[in-house]
């Protein structure tokens, strides 16, 4: 009688072993996809920069003078011009 | 006194408020010259823009001269969106003005027959400050002919009144810049369609500088049409605008050249962007009505 309750509780164990283990494995397989998908490594960084530096080779290169920013405009003069009935020294016209 | 001189395809005229002192003002003038020639002509052979134009894509180093005078033409175009646009020198080849404007009126046009190809943008351009080096995509080619002469007209009447201790008025061509202290009641300019013809009213102006832009001069024939030099960048072709000419007074003959040429090829839209910038301004219809903005003489 002693005998088979031993052998009893022994296969319950068994049992138990078995199922924390299958459950450890699964709660580490999953742990380790989340970790994964959050922390990219190597081989993702690899493949987010491929396209971005072919993108680079086609794309037409931004000027490399530090361009004026676009809303400056001609400037007026400090003094603008007035009516003269003076014989004029040049003339400004097209050419 | 006032001299003038062939220069640069058309007349520099050099003025100063006193007489003796001309022959160093006339010499700072022609060394500008010799300058802007050397660096920004599109017709000769050994200048550095026909360096830069001829080197199929390669990365070219260029002197200080041309780096500004690059700089003053991408400004120009960044000013103007585009509209003053340094890349034109394909489309104005293609449509004819491919050598010395004598040689493009000495041919016989009838049965020239155009191209017309829209400008590759002032984008492709790579212009290099530390390294002095420029790059165009292979096919660009510069113009610099809308902003080359004015800015030369200002570097000289600097360059001028320094060297002569007195003031001086520049004029390349119409393009008009002055400096130093000038002639009480400002220096007399008239203005009209043709700098080499006679003006239609007269202004007086005391700093800054005076330009025109005008589809009257620098016309040629090509098959059944008449074209001109004013090249509309978005399309390649001659600008189709209701001014004949546009004159604008600046702080900068530079400046004010920019906007006269940008106000022809705006069309109907240059009155308001002039006015938005303050920019006195004469403009001539094609048939002949004036318009002015703000802060031009009504009486001229």
């Amino acid at each position: 009688m002693q005998t088979h309750e031993r052998d009893l509780g022994l296969r319950r164990l068994k049992r138990i072993t078995l199922l924390c283990g299958v459950g450890a494995g699964t709660l580490a397989a999953a742990f380790a996809g989340l970790a994964a998908r959050s922390l990219p490594g190597k081989h993702t960084v690899a493949t987010v920069r491929r396209p971005s530096q072919v993108q680079n080779r086609t794309a037409t290169p931004p000027p490399l003078v530090p361009v004026q920013a676009a809303s400056a405009a001609p400037a007026a003069p400090s003094a603008p011009p007035v009516a003269s009935s003076a014989p004029p020294v040049v003339v400004s016209g097209g050419s | 006194m006032t001299v003038s001189f062939p220069a640069l395809g058309t007349t520099a005229t050099l003025s100063v408020v006193d007489p003796e002192r001309v022959t160093e003002a006339r010499a700072a003038l022609e060394h500008e010259l010799s300058l802007v020639d050397a660096a920004c002509s599109r017709f000769r052979g050994d200048s550095e823009l026909a360096r830069v134009n001829a080197a199929s894509g390669r990365r070219v180093a260029i002197g200080a001269y041309l780096a500004e005078a690059l700089h003053a033409a991408l400004r120009a175009a960044a000013m103007t969106s585009g509209l003053v646009d340094p890349t034109v020198g394909r489309s104005l080849r293609l449509a004819g003005y491919d050598a010395t404007f004598q040689l493009v009126r000495a041919r016989d046009g009838a049965t020239f027959r155009p191209q017309f190809e829209r400008a590759a943008g002032w984008g492709s351009i790579e212009l290099d400050d530390a390294q002095r080096t420029v790059r165009l995509p292979p096919g660009v080619e510069l113009d610099l002919g809308a902003t080359a002469k004015a800015f030369a007209a200002d570097r000289a009447a600097c360059a001028a009144a320094d060297a002569a201790g007195c003031g001086v008025l520049v004029s390349l061509g119409g393009d008009i810049a002055v400096a130093g202290d000038g002639p009480a009641g400002g220096w007399p300019i008239g203005v009209g369609d043709d700098h080499a013809a006679g003006s239609d009213c007269c202004i007086a102006v005391e700093t800054g500088g005076v330009a025109t832009s005008s589809i009257t001069v620098r016309r040629w024939r090509a098959g059944d049409a008449e074209l001109h030099h004013v090249i509309d960048p978005r399309t390649g072709r001659s600008a189709d605008t209701r001014w004949r000419t546009v004159t604008v007074a600046a702080a900068s003959c530079l400046d004010a050249n920019i906007a006269a040429t940008a106000a022809l090829l705006l069309d109907d839209a240059a009155p308001g962007w002039l006015a938005a910038r303050a920019l006195p301004a004469r403009l001539v219809a094609r048939d002949g009505t004036v318009e002015r903005s703000t802060g031009w003489p009504e009486a001229a």
